[in-house]
């Protein structure tokens, strides 16, 4: 640790002239390095920011752009690229990284320095991706990361005479304590300063020959020449000329000419790039790294022994997520009941200060009771994000993608469409945007249409709501409880639908051949408390923020259908029937009552259509107008009085129950099935191509979804009646 | 008063969520719009705001 507390960075020979920035000038960094690296949290430290961090590849998947002072007042812009192994740009996030540093991105900016990361205990690997960059023609600085956890293995670095063969500042740093980063930010002005790195291995001859007119072109196309002998070095492995140089006229039979001449003179063309840079790495890591201690990644090793074993892996992994969803239930409670309390006072406070009328009931009904019936599940929220955080953080979650893989495999899909599919249970959002690290086509789009599939927060709601209003608490051996059990069977099924819906669509529409992951198991580690609290604490922002504003304006508008157009009450009714009439009548009612023959064959009413139909803009406002509808949004009611409802609610003509556990259970179902998100289709139909291709690739998993939902729910119903439930 | 109050909360309502429909469409449209521009406020994006600087 004594290497962290020195600030001064190690430096390389000095230059034999140097570059001057103007005053006052922004500096604009861009992070670069392997997946799983520390970037983020490196980023998270220099900006101040709070990008998501987990302990697993691919959490970084499209531009993250942050910025921040230095203490004597010098801005600092710093760009955080998707983690990478290479610059060969094979998937979407890999294009980015390279248009930026090739300077070739339409809307992100060039960088005045690159920032290399690199993971301090696995040296050679990530010198890979860095002897790419120091071809750029752009400074760099190279940040030693996790260097504490390189010490602890074992692993000890000559951080001089590596900042020597690599000719770059190098600061150890240990992003996750914000140590090394006052050291880190002095080195990035300083490179600054400096003339950008050089190629660190000399070509054979012949290799040099061949490549010469390649080399001349891509210096006429406009790159820099160290660009240039990177882009034809890089371009000899792929045997092809890629999307960033298709402009560039005559390069294509360049590159295959000179990949004529290196097999003429011996060489593999397409693995010669690999060979020669992974020899230099060698010698490099021969001179500079040294290993005294036993390596304690022994422990994580003998951890995988069982947890990613054949039959105790996946029983593990169910009985965590058993854990986790009855705790989801039982450690809430206390929580709820005081944003119940909470609510219940405000909204008897803010009602009180009204006259009874109609903004009385908008201010009581609608914004207290829609709002309010969503709120009261933040603990839940709360609670199931610190899980699963801590199970990222952990690296628990790439075991679980390792455990996942042969799974992927059987249906037809990569190892890698895990981690969008884990990001789902989020948020369809980023999930969908997390198919970017896949690099087949085919692959990515098989993903995204099913990743809608993974049960999301919104869907909490719905699920928590019904559960606890028909699922009895009950417990098996004392701790697994049914309620739990139930959460956890729903986001099973939507996890089951979900790989089927997969091998469907890669065994029709987007036929292809199934690839084998490669996939990086970290190092078990002790999450961070603050990371983890950062994480838990964004998601109950955006929770709600999302009932604040979405939410909100939902309720309102559905409030005034509810109560619009005005019934004259029959004065011979009882009041609770005038009020049903009132209902019935109103827009909502007849919106309800015309949608009620669509419904009614999955044993719904015309309030679960029409709150079906209003929670197509989103899954929570289905609660909010139940608590609408049956107006319980009473400033003395809340979500338990909601249920308490449901279960008494009884069918006017028929006298029986309107919601059975039967009901319940097709109701959960068909949230599981159907999407019902606007921004889940607006990205998919982004993510899928854009224009025409992307409408119809979201209009198919819009129908395909909401098929599968109905289809479910009406299987689940009739099932249950066949079987004797529901009475 | 009270109605014109109710009627200009929901007209409020209702312009929101119109707003946040034509943000999720320009998102569609939009091949260089990132997470946060869909409107979802869900995850990721840029957090770049040099005004704050």
């Amino acid at each position: 640790m004594s290497t962290l507390q020195s600030p001064p960075p190690a430096l390389p020979p000095p230059p034999p002239d140097s570059r001057s920035r103007p005053a006052g000038a922004v500096l604009r960094v861009a992070i670069i390095g392997n997946p799983n690296t520390g970037k983020t949290t490196l980023f998270n430290a220099l900006t101040g920011l709070r990008q998501r961090v987990g302990n697993f590849a691919g959490v970084t998947v499209e531009r993250v752009e942050g910025n921040f002072r230095t203490s004597d007042g010098r801005k600092v812009a710093v760009l955080d690229l998707p983690g990478s192994y290479s610059l060969s740009a094979g998937s979407p996030d890999e294009k980015i990284a390279l248009d930026v540093l090739l300077g070739k991105s339409a809307d992100l900016w060039h960088p005045d320095v690159v920032l290399v990361v690199i993971d301090a205990a696995h040296l050679e690997r990530n010198l890979f991706l860095t002897s790419q960059v120091l071809e750029l023609g752009v400074p760099v600085v190279v940040a030693l990361n996790q260097f504490d956890v390189a010490e602890a293995q074992g692993i000890q670095i000559d951080i001089p005479e590596l900042a020597y063969e690599l000719g770059v500042p190098i600061v150890p740093t240990v992003a996750k304590r914000s140590e090394g980063i006052d050291p880190l930010v002095r080195a990035l002005f300083t490179a600054a300063a400096l003339p950008p790195p050089e190629r660190k291995f000399a070509l054979p001859e012949a290799v040099s020959a061949a490549l010469a007119p390649v080399r001349t072109l891509l210096v006429d196309s406009g790159l820099t020449p160290g660009a240039s002998d990177m882009e034809a070095l890089r371009l000899l492995a792929l045997d092809c000329a890629d999307a960033h140089l298709r402009g560039v006229a005559g390069l294509a039979p360049a590159v295959a000419e000179a990949a004529r001449q290196l097999r003429l003179a011996g060489f593999q063309s397409n693995r010669f790039e690999s060979e020669v840079r992974y020899r230099w790495i060698t010698e490099v890591a021969a001179r500079t790294v040294t290993r005294t201690a036993v390596d304690t990644s022994q422990i994580s090793h003998r951890i995988d022994d069982v947890v990613l074993h054949r039959v105790w892996g996946p029983v593990i992994f169910l009985l965590l997520m058993a854990i986790v969803f009855e705790s989801v239930f039982s450690w809430a409670n206390p929580f709820i009941d005081a944003i119940e309390k909470g609510l219940a006072y405000l909204g008897q406070a803010v009602g009180g200060l009204l006259p009874e009328g109609d903004l009385q009931s908008l201010v009581v009904d609608g914004i207290f009771g829609g709002v309010g019936s969503v709120l009261v599940f933040l603990p839940q929220i709360a609670i199931l994000f610190a899980f699963i955080g801590l199970l990222e953080q952990s690296g628990y979650m790439a075991r679980a993608a390792f455990l996942m893989d042969r799974v992927m495999r059987r249906v037809g899909l990569h190892g890698k469409s895990f981690i969008p599919m884990l990001s789902g249970y989020a948020c369809a959002v980023p999930g969908i945007m997390a198919t970017r690290t896949i690099e087949d086509p085919k692959d990515r789009l098989a993903t995204i249409m099913v990743v809608p599939l993974m049960s999301c927060s919104a869907r909490l709601p719905v699920y928590t709501l019904l559960i606890g209003a028909f699922v009895p608490a009950v417990h098996y051996w004392g701790f697994v409880g049914l309620q739990g059990l139930t959460m956890l069977s729903m986001y099973l099924l939507g996890t089951v639908a979900a790989l089927l819906a997969a091998a469907v669509f890669k065994r029709t529409l987007l036929k292809g051949p199934v690839r084998p992951m490669i996939l990086e198991l970290p190092p078990y580690r002790l999450p961070s408390v603050k990371s983890l609290a950062v994480s838990v604490t964004q998601r109950c922002r955006l929770f709600v923020q999302r009932a604040g504003t979405v939410i909100l304006s939902l309720s309102i508008v559905l409030w005034a259908l509810a109560t619009y157009p005005k019934h004259t009450p029959d004065a011979s009714l009882s009041p609770p029937a005038q009020q049903e009439a009132q209902l019935a009548n109103s827009a909502l009612g007849r919106i309800g009552h015309a949608i009620e023959p669509l419904v009614r064959p999955l044993g719904y009413d015309w309030k679960i259509g029409v709150s079906i139909a209003a929670s197509f803009a989103a899954r929570e406002v289905f609660v909010s107008t139940m608590s609408t509808i049956y107006g319980v949004g009473n400033v003395d009611d809340d979500a338990v009085a909601l249920g308490q409802r449901l279960r008494e609610e009884t069918n006017a003509d028929t006298g029986k129950l309107v919601y059975t556990p039967l009901v319940a259970v097709g109701l959960m179902v068909f949230y599981v099935f159907a999407l019902m998100c606007m921004s889940t289709i607006a990205v998919t139909v982004r993510e899928a191509g854009g224009g025409r291709i992307g409408w119809g690739w979201a209009g198919l998993q819009f129908t395909y979804m909401l098929v599968l939902a109905y289809g479910a729910a009406w299987v689940v119903y009739h099932g249950g009646l066949a079987l004797g439930f529901g009475r | 008063m009270d109605t014109i109050i109710v009627l200009l909360v929901v007209l409020t309502a209702v312009g929101f969520i119109g707003r946040r429909i034509f943000l999720a469409m320009r998102a569609a449209r939009s091949a260089k719009a990132g997470c946060a521009d869909c409107g979802c406020g869900s995850s990721g994006g840029s957090e770049t705001d040099w005004s704050k600087s």
